[in-house]
C-alpha cells in the first residue's frame, strides 16, 4: 500500500514538473495564444504551441505605414501570418511578406 | 533429398568462411521467429561478400539461403533437386541500402588534396548558416551556391534560387560563406551531382538532410569529407582539407532591425557560430 503511494506521489511530482516544463517553455517564446493559432482553425493545439516555441520566428515589418508583426518559419523563413492590430493580413505565395 | 537447417549450419561452421552467412543462419535457428523477407533484407548488404565467395565454392548453401530469403521453408526444402543453374533470379536485394552515407558504406576515402589553383577564381560557394530556435533550424544549416544558382536541401525538397535572394529569405540568421576551391569541371561535376542528388534523394534529417547533399558531392568527386551530419562538421572538414579557409569566408550578417533569438538547446551549442 505504501508503495504504491509513494509511485503514485512520484508519478503526480514528475507530471507536475513535465507540464511545468513544457509551460515555462511555450511561455518563454512571448508568443500570445491566439497568435499561436498557425493554421487560423480557431483552435490552438498544444502541438501548435510547442512549435511555435521551437521553430517560428517573429519580425516586426511595416505595411501600408502599419508596423505589423509577421511570423515566419525558422527553417525556410518563409511566411506563416502577418498581424497587423490583432488582424490576420492575408497573403499569398509570391508576395514579398510570405517569401 | 532436403536438406536441413543444422547440416547447412554445420557445413558453415566446418567452413568457417562465410562470416556473413552466419549471421544469416542466426535467424533460422528458431523458424517461429524467423524475420520477415523485409527486415531480412537489411541484412543482404552484409551477407552479400560471404553469398558472393559461397556461390563460387558452395552453390548449394546459397540456393537454400536465397530460397529462405524469399520466405521459403528453408528447413524443409529440396535443394539437391533444384539446379542452381536454372533457379529464377535471386531474390536478394544485391543494392546496399541507399539510406546509410557513402562514408559508412565504404570507409573513409583516401586524403585527396585540392588541385584548384588557390588564387583561382571559385564559382561554388557553400553557404553555413547559424543555428536559431529550438527545432529543426537549432543546428544550423547549409547551402551551396554552383555557377550563380543557390541549391538548399530542404525537408519540401531542393530549393533552386540565387544567393541574393536566398540571404534575404533568412536574414533571421546570419550566414558565413566559404568559397570552394575546386577546378571548373570539379564544380560543374557538383553541380550534376546534386541535381542528380535532389531528382533521387528524399530527405531524411539524419542520412539525407541539407549537409548530406553538399558532402557526398564533394566525396562523388574525391575529396574526403568523413561523416558530417551537422553544417558545423562539414565546414571544419572543409577548411580540413584546404577546399575552404577562414581567411577566404565572407561573413554575411542579419539585418540588425531584425529580432534573431540564439538556438538556446545544448546540441545548437556545437553547430553555433564561434
Amino acid at each position: 500500500m505504501l508503495g504504491k503511494l509513494a509511485c503514485f506521489a512520484i508519478g503526480a511530482v514528475a507530471g507536475v514538473l513535465i507540464t511545468a516544463a513544457i509551460a515555462h517553455y511555450i511561455l518563454a517564446s512571448g508568443y500570445k495564444y491566439a497568435e499561436m493559432d498557425w493554421n487560423e482553425d480557431g483552435q490552438t493545439t498544444l502541438g501548435e504551441m510547442l512549435h511555435g516555441a521551437a521553430e517560428v520566428g517573429v519580425e516586426n515589418v511595416d505595411v501600408n505605414g502599419r508596423t505589423c508583426k509577421r511570423f515566419f518559419e525558422y527553417k525556410d523563413g518563409r511566411g506563416i501570418k502577418v498581424l497587423c492590430d490583432g488582424k490576420v493580413m492575408t497573403f499569398n505565395p509570391g508576395d514579398p511578406l510570405y517569401e | 533429398m532436403g536438406q536441413s537447417i543444422d547440416s547447412i549450419r554445420q557445413t558453415v561452421d566446418t567452413t568457417g568462411k562465410m562470416p556473413g552467412e552466419d549471421e544469416a543462419l542466426a535467424h533460422f535457428k528458431a523458424p517461429s521467429h524467423r524475420p520477415q523477407p523485409a527486415a531480412l533484407s537489411t541484412n543482404a548488404a552484409a551477407i552479400l561478400g560471404g553469398m558472393e565467395r559461397a556461390r563460387k565454392t558452395k552453390p548449394e548453401i546459397v540456393a537454400t539461403l536465397a530460397q529462405a530469403e524469399t520466405g521459403g521453408a528453408a528447413d524443409q526444402m529440396p535443394v539437391a533437386e533444384i539446379p542452381v543453374a536454372s533457379r529464377p533470379a535471386r531474390q536478394i536485394d544485391q543494392n546496399p541500402p541507399t539510406t546509410l552515407p557513402p562514408a559508412l558504406m565504404r570507409g573513409p576515402l583516401p586524403p585527396k588534396k585540392p588541385s584548384a589553383p588557390i588564387d583561382a577564381p571559385r564559382r561554388a560557394e557553400l553557404l553555413v548558416f547559424q543555428p536559431v530556435g529550438d527545432g529543426r533550424s537549432s543546428l544550423g544549416h547549409v547551402a551551396i551556391e554552383i555557377n550563380g544558382l543557390l541549391y538548399s536541401w530542404t525537408p519540401s525538397g531542393l530549393h533552386l534560387t540565387t544567393k541574393e535572394e536566398y540571404l534575404g529569405e533568412n536574414r533571421f540568421r546570419d550566414a558565413t560563406g566559404y568559397p570552394l576551391r575546386l577546378t571548373d569541371d570539379e564544380t560543374d561535376r557538383l553541380e550534376s551531382y546534386v541535381l542528380k542528388y535532389a531528382n533521387t534523394a528524399k530527405y531524411n534529417p539524419i542520412t539525407a538532410n541539407c549537409t548530406d547533399m553538399v558532402e557526398q558531392g564533394l566525396e562523388s568527386l574525391g575529396y574526403s569529407v568523413g561523416l558530417t551530419a551537422l553544417p558545423a562538421q562539414l565546414q571544419k572538414a572543409l577548411i580540413a582539407n584546404q577546399l575552404a579557409s577562414e581567411d577566404r569566408s565572407i561573413y554575411y550578417p542579419t539585418d540588425p532591425s531584425r529580432k534573431s533569438p540564439p538556438a538556446t538547446m545544448p546540441w545548437s551549442v556545437m553547430s553555433g557560430p564561434k
